[in-house]
C-alpha cells in the first residue's frame, strides 16, 4: 500500500483524512480492517448510468465520496467492496444516492475518518512500511493428497488442492502400481508448485508431510528444474525447506509454522510470532496454572489488574459496527502497552486467528497466575 | 437366488405373513407396477397408442361425453373394450396439448377415429373404402404434426377465428369433422366391424399380455424369490433397479460352510519391534510362500546390506519401504493353519503412519501386539511418545478386546524368563489401566523370535535356555482366541442386519472396472447385488466377489472381501471421488451424512488443550476427515462452563466437519463400527468417544 498524504490532526481530535494506493490482494484486506461505517471514502468506481430518460444503461467512470453503510471481503475472490451513501452530486449521480463500489488495484483512494485511533493508523502505517512484505509458499501434503498455500502477514490462502487415488501395495501385485502412483503425483504437484509460487519473491518454500513424501517432492521439484533447465528454481532451492507434519491436512500448516527450523527462518514475520504466542497461550492453558485466559471479562479484568504479558485480539472485534466495543478494545490494548505487555492483533485470515476468533475472539497470557474466576483478586 | 434374501424381505415386511401369502402377495402387487413401468416405456411409441390413451384420461371426461352425445350412432361404446392402464399417456399428445389449448379437441377426435379404423382395415378384405381411409389417415396423421399439408386441416385451423362463442366454434367444428372423417366409417357394416374388433385384444393388449405372461413364467422360476423391485432414490440418478444375486443360494449349506473357522488380526506395536518380520516369518513358516522367493528377498536384502529385512521384505514391497527399511503401509495377506484360515494385517510402527494403522485395525478382530524385549528397546517403545501405548490405545478406542503380545527379541535376552515375566507385569498394568481398560483374561503372551521363528509357527524345544516355556506358540495362541463378535450365531441375526461395509482399499483394474476391499462389518452381502456407496450415493451392482482371492457368491459379517464394480455406473465414470473409508451399505441403510454430530469424547494425554475451533484429524473405522469441536456441551465434574478440554477429561461435545464432503456416521446405540470416533493432532491420538447424535443430517 502507498500512503500519498494525509491531512490529520493527530494531536487534537485525530481527525481528518489520508489518500492510499492499495497494490495488492493483501491490501484490500487491510481496507477492510480499516474502512469502517460512518467513514468517508472517495474512489473512482463504476456505474450504470441512464443518460437518458428510458435510454440504455452505460457503465461510466465516475469519481464518487461515499459516506460509508457497509464493507464487505470475499477472501476466496479477494474482492472489496464499499457500500454507502452519496454525498456529493455529480454529472451523473445524484447525492444521496446509494453505490456499491469494488475497491480497485492501483487507484487511489481517499479515505476520511472522525477519528484515527491506534489501531487504524497502525494498520496504515503497518501496510505502507517500505520493508519488503514476507510471503511463503507452503506444500502440506501426504501421500494422495497436496494443499498449495500462500501465507502472508495477514492471510493464508489455500492456491491448489491436489488430490490423487493412490492404490495399495498388496502382497499378490506387490507395490510397483503404488510406486507409479506416487511418482505421478508428485509429478503433478511439482508441476502445479512451480506454476503457482514465484521463487525470486517468495521468502522459503515450505514443503511439510508426515513420513518422506515432503523429501520426495523435494526431489521431484529439483529433478524437474534440472530436467527442464529451470534457472530461477535452482538458483533458488535453498529456499525449499523441507519439514514435518503429521498430516497432510491443511491444519498441518498451523504446526508446520510453530516448527523451530521454519521459525528460524521466518523469525520477524507477523504471523509466525503469532503463532508462536498462541501456542504459548496453549500450553499454560492446558497446565491449567492459571496464567491463560480468555473471554471478554476475563480480559477485561486481566487488563484491569495490570498483569497482562500478551494481549491477543482478533481483528474482527476491530471491525465491529458497535463503536463502543471498538473502543473498549483499544483501551485495553492501550492499557497493556502502557503497562509493557505486548498486543497481537490475530488476522482472522489466518488458522490461529480462527481458532482464537472461535475462543471469543480475546485472550490473554498473564505474567504470573491469577484466578480471575472469583470475585476477590487473590493474587500469588 | 435365495431364501435368504427372501427371508430378508420377508422379515423387512414385518414377519406377518406366512411364506406362501407373501408369494402371491409379492406377484400380486408388483405386477401391475411392472406392467405399468413397461408401458412405459412404451410410451410414446405411436400415435396410435397414445391416442387411444387420451380417451380414457379422466381429465378429458366432459370432453367424452359432449362427444358422445354428438355422434350417439356413429361410435357406440367408444371407450368400454380399451383396457390399457390408464396412467399411461403419450407425451406427444400432452405437448400437443398445451401448445395449442383451443384446436386440440379437433386433433383428439380425429386421432380416436383413426384409432378405431385400423382394426377395421385390417379385419376386412380390401376395398376402395379402405384406400381413401388411408389417405385420410395420412392427412390426419400430418395434421396432428402440426404441419397442415392439406386444405381441409388449413381450414379446420383457420375456421376457428370466425367463431367468437368458443362452444359454438367447437360444435362447428366437430360437425365439419364429423363431415369429413367419418363419412365412410358412419355407415352400418362398417360400425358393426369396428364394434367387433374393439371387443377383440388390441394390439398393445397383446403386446402386454405376451409380456405379463413371460413374467409370469419367470417368477414362477424364481419361486419365491423378491420380484425386482423398482425405487426411486432421492437424488438425482433417475432409477434405481434392486438386482438379484447372481447365484441362487442354499441357505444352510452356505452357512455351515462359514461356521468354519476364520480369523483377522492386525500386528500393532512400536518402530522396529519386528512386525513385518514376524509377519514375513509366519508366512513363510506356514508355507504360504515358498522358499524360492524368501531367498531371492534375502539375496537382494544382502545385497542392500540388509540382510535381517529380507523376511520384512515379502510385505514391505514399495521402493520407498524398501530403502528406508520402515513400513509405510498396511498390508493385507490370508495363510492357512492347519484348523483355520487367517487374515493378517501389517500396520506400520511409525508415528506418521497411524492414520494408515488405524485404518488396517478398523479391519481386525484381534490385535497382535509385537513388543521388543531388548533391554532398552522395549522401554523405548513403551514410553509416552512409543507407539506401543498409542496402538494399543487406539485398538481399544476402535473396538479391539483381544490381545496377542508377543515378546519378540527374546533371544537376544537369551531367552530369559525373568525378562519375560517383568514385561508382562508392565504391559498388563498398563493395558489394564483404566486409561486402556483391556480385561486381563484377554491378553495373551507369548514369547517369541520373529527371525529365528522359534515359537512362532512351531516350537522345536531345541533351546535349552527355552525350556521354561510350555505354553502354546503364537499361532496356537491366536488359534485359541475366541471372537464373540464374529461368531454368527443364527441367519435370523445376520438377516436382520443391515449391510456395512467399509471401503479399505480402491484400485481401478480396467479403465471400465475398478474393485474394492473392505471388511464386511455387519449384515452380508452377495454377488449381483445393487449396494450405495456413502457418501458419493452411488449405486452400482457388484459384479463379482471375492474372498481370500477365491470367488465366492455371498459374504458375510467378519469377512474381508473383494468385490468389483463397472466404473460405468458411478455417476461420474471416474472413481477418483471414492475415498477409502467410504461405506458400502444396502440401498436402503439407516446410515444417514452428516456434517456435525454430538459425541461424548475421553481426552487421553495432551500436550495442548482440545479447544472449541481446535482442527484435529477425525477418524471413523478406516476413514478420517478433518474436523473440529463447535460446542462444548457438558464437561464431567466440572461445574463452570469452558471451551476447552485439557487430559484426562470426559466431556459431550459437538463435532463439526470441516469441508465439503458430508461424512457417514451412525450412533453407537445403533451400529458399534461406525459408531466409535478417534480425534488426533500434531502426530498423537487426544480422544476417543462414541457418536451420541446426528445433527445435520443431509
Amino acid at each position: 500500500m502507498k500512503l500519498l498524504d494525509k491531512t490529520i490532526a493527530l494531536e487534537k481530535d485525530k481527525s481528518g483524512s489520508l489518500s492510499l494506493i492499495p497494490q495488492d490482494k493483501e491490501d484490500l484486506w487491510q481496507l477492510y480492517n480499516l474502512i469502517q461505517k460512518g467513514d468517508m471514502v472517495e474512489l473512482l468506481t463504476v456505474r450504470n448510468v441512464k443518460k437518458t430518460e428510458g435510454g440504455k444503461a452505460e457503465r461510466v467512470h465516475v469519481h464518487l465520496k461515499l459516506a460509508v453503510e457497509s464493507v464487505d471481503y470475499v477472501p476466496s475472490d479477494e474482492v472489496m467492496r464499499i457500500r454507502g451513501k452519496t454525498v456529493e452530486q455529480n454529472e451523473y449521480v445524484p447525492n444521496q444516492s446509494y453505490h456499491t463500489a469494488e475497491v480497485q488495484l492501483n487507484k487511489k483512494l481517499k479515505i476520511n475518518k472522525a477519528e484515527w485511533d491506534d489501531i487504524s493508523y497502525g494498520i496504515v502505517l503497518a501496510a505502507s512500511s517500505v520493508e519488503k512484505k514476507a510471503e511463503v509458499g507452503a506444500v502440506v501434503l501426504q501421500e494422495g493428497v497436496a494443499h498449495l498455500c500462500l501465507v502472508t502477514d495477514t492471510m493464508t490462502v489455500l492456491r491448489n488442492k491436489i488430490e490423487k487415488a493412490i492404490p495399495r501395495k498388496s502382497r499378490d501385485a506387490g507395490g510397483s502400481a503404488h510406486d507409479k502412483s506416487i511418482a505421478k503425483f508428485l509429478d503433478m504437484v511439482q508441476a502445479t508448485v512451480s506454476r503457482n509460487f514465484d521463487f525470486e519473491k517468495l521468502k522459503v518454500i515450505i514443503l511439510a508431510s508426515p513420513g518422506f513424501t515432503a523429501a520426495a517432492l523435494q526431489k521431484a521439484i529439483l529433478d524437474a528444474a534440472v530436467k527442464e533447465d529451470n534457472k530461477v528454481i535452482l538458483k533458488n532451492k535453498s529456499k525449499l525447506l523441507v519439514v514435518h507434519s503429521s498430516t497432510g491436512y491443511l491444519q498441518g500448516l498451523e504446526e508446520v509454522l510453530k516448527d523451530p527450523l521454519v521459525q528460524k527462518n521466518l523469525n520477524d514475520t507477523k504471523f509466525a510470532r503469532e503463532a508462536a504466542v498462541f501456542e504459548d497461550f496453549q500450553r499454560n492453558l492446558n497446565e491449567d496454572d492459571d496464567r491463560a485466559w480468555y473471554g471478554p471479562k476475563e480480559v477485561a479484568k486481566a487488563v484491569e489488574l495490570g498483569a497482562v504479558k500478551y494481549l491477543m485480539l482478533t481483528d474482527s472485534l476491530f471491525r465491529s459496527d458497535d463503536i463502543a466495543a471498538r473502543k473498549h478494545y483499544i483501551a485495553l490494548s492501550e492499557e497493556v502497552k502502557n503497562l509493557g505487555g505486548e498486543v497481537f492483533v490475530f488476522s482472522t485470515l489466518h488458522e490461529s486467528g480462527e481458532q482464537l476468533e472461535r475462543l471469543t475472539g480475546a485472550a490473554v497470557l498473564l505474567k504470573y497466575p491469577m484466578n480471575l474466576e472469583d470475585d476477590d483478586e487473590d493474587e500469588e | 437366488m435365495s431364501k435368504l434374501a427372501l427371508l430378508a424381505k420377508q422379515r423387512l415386511e414385518g414377519k406377518s405373513k406366512g411364506l406362501a401369502g407373501l408369494s402371491l402377495a409379492d406377484s400380486a402387487t408388483r405386477l401391475p407396477s411392472k406392467l405399468s413401468l413397461l408401458a412405459k416405456s412404451r410410451e410414446g411409441k405411436g400415435i396410435l397408442g397414445g391416442a387411444l390413451n387420451v380417451s380414457d384420461k379422466p381429465s378429458l371426461g366432459p370432453k367424452l361425453i359432449k362427444k358422445k352425445g354428438v355422434l350417439p350412432t356413429s361410435v357406440p361404446k367408444v371407450a368400454a373394450p380399451i383396457e390399457l392402464p390408464s396412467v399411461v399417456e403419450s407425451s406427444q399428445t400432452r405437448r400437443r396439448r398445451r401448445i395449442r389449448p383451443s384446436s386440440s379437441e379437433n386433433r383428439e377426435k380425429g386421432s380416436e377415429s383413426i384409432s378405431k379404423d385400423p382394426p377395421s382395415a385390417t379385419a376386412q378384405e380390401p376395398s376402395p373404402m379402405d384406400e381413401l381411409l388411408r389417405v385420410l389417415l395420412t392427412v390426419e396423421t400430418r395434421s396432428l404434426q402440426n404441419k397442415p399439408i392439406c386444405e381441409t386441416s388449413v381450414a379446420l385451423l383457420s375456421t376457428k377465428r370466425a367463431y367468437p362463442n368458443v362452444e359454438e366454434s367447437q360444435n362447428k367444428l366437430r360437425k365439419l369433422a364429423d363431415n369429413i372423417f367419418l363419412a365412410f366409417t358412419n355407415n352400418d357394416p362398417n360400425i358393426a366391424k369396428a364394434k367387433a374388433n374393439f371387443n377383440r385384444p388390441s394390439p398393445d393388449d397383446k403386446v402386454l399380455e405376451a409380456q405379463k405372461q413371460a413374467f409370469e413364467l419367470d417368477l414362477k422360476k424364481l419361486s419365491l424369490k423378491e420380484g425386482t423391485v423398482e425405487k426411486r432414490s432421492g437424488t438425482a440418478t433417475p432409477v434405481i433397479t434392486e438386482t438379484k444375486p447372481f447365484v441362487k443360494l442354499d441357505l444352510a449349506t452356505e452357512l455351515s460352510k462359514y461356521v468354519q473357522p476364520h480369523k483377522s488380526f492386525v500386528v500393532i506395536g512400536h518402530v522396529d519391534a519386528g512386525k513385518s518380520t514376524l509377519m514375513g516369518r509366519i508366512l513363510y513358516d506356514t508355507g504360504t510362500v515358498d522358499a524360492k522367493t524368501v531367498n531371492k528377498l534375502v539375496r537382494e536384502a544382502e545385497k542392500s546390506g540388509k540382510g535381517s529385512f529380507a523376511l520384512a521384505w515379502l510385505l514391505d514391497q514399495t521402493t520407498e519401504e524398501r530403502s528406508r527399511g520402515v513400513t509405510i503401509d498396511i498390508c493385507s495377506t490370508t495363510f492357512k493353519t492347519d484348523n483355520i484360515i487367517f487374515t493378517a494385517i501389517d500396520a506400520p510402527g511409525h508415528k506418521d503412519f497411524v492414520p494408515q494403522m488405524i485404518s488396517g485395525v478398523s479391519q481386525a478382530d484381534i490385535a497382535l501386539l509385537v513388543v521388543d524385549s531388548i533391554n532398552g528397546e522395549f522401554e523405548a517403545g513403551f514410553v509416552m511418545d512409543g507407539q506401543t501405548k498409542e496402538h494399543t490405545l487406539l485398538a481399544k478406542s476402535l473396538g479391539i478386546e483381544q490381545v496377542c503380545i508377543a515378546i519378540n527379541k527374546l533371544d537376544k535376552e537369551d531367552w530369559s524368563q525373568a525378562r519375560f515375566e517383568d514385561i508382562k507385569t508392565q504391559l498388563t498394568l498398563f493395558l489394564t489401566s483404566k486409561d486402556v481398560g483391556f480385561h486381563e483374561e484377554k491378553l495373551h503372551f507369548v514369547p517369541i523370535s520373529g527371525l529365528s521363528g522359534t515359537n512362532v509357527v512351531k516350537n522345536d524345544r531345541s533351546t535349552p535356555e527355552f525350556a521354561w516355556y510350555n505354553g502354546p506358540t503364537l499361532i496356537g495362541c491366536l488359534e485359541d482366541i475366541k471372537i464373540p463378535e464374529s461368531h454368527i450365531s443364527s441367519l435370523d441375526e445376520l438377516l436382520s442386519e443391515e449391510l456395512n461395509l467399509s471401503i479399505g482399499e480402491i484400485v481401478e483394474i480396467l479403465s471400465s472396472e475398478f474393485r474394492v476391499q473392505g471388511k464386511v462389518s455387519l449384515g452380508m452381502i452377495q454377488a449381483g447385488e445393487t449396494v450405495r456407496f456413502n457418501p458419493t450415493n452411488d449405486c452400482l451392482q457388484v459384479q463379482a466377489l471375492s474372498v481370500q482371492a477365491k470367488g465366492e457368491p455371498v459374504a458375510v459379517r467378519g469377512q474381508i472381501v473383494q468385490l468389483s464394480f463397472k466404473t460405468g455406473q458411478l455417476k461420474n465414470k471416474s472413481i477418483d471421488d471414492l475415498a477409502v473409508g467410504d461405506l458400502i451399505l444396502n440401498l436402503e441403510s439407516a446410515v444417514r451424512l452428516v456434517s456435525s454430530f454430538e459425541a461424548s469424547i475421553v481426552t487421553f494425554h495432551m500436550d495442548k488443550p482440545l479447544l472449541v475451533g481446535t482442527p484435529f484429524v477425525l477418524f471413523r473405522n478406516n476413514a478420517s476427515v478433518s474436523a473440529r469441536i463447535s460446542k462444548i456441551i457438558l464437561i464431567a465434574n466440572s461445574k463452570r462452563k469452558k471451551m476447552h478440554l485439557v487430559s484426562q477429561q470426559e466431556a459431550k461435545v459437538e463435532i463439526e466437519i470441516v469441508g465439503d464432503r458430508l461424512f457417514p456416521v451412525a450412533e453407537f446405540s445403533k451400529n458399534k463400527a461406525l459408531g466409535r470416533v478417534v480425534l488426533r493432532k500434531e502426530g498423537a491420538t487426544i480422544a476417543a468417544g462414541t457418536v451420541q447424535s446426528l445433527q445435520n443430517v443431509a
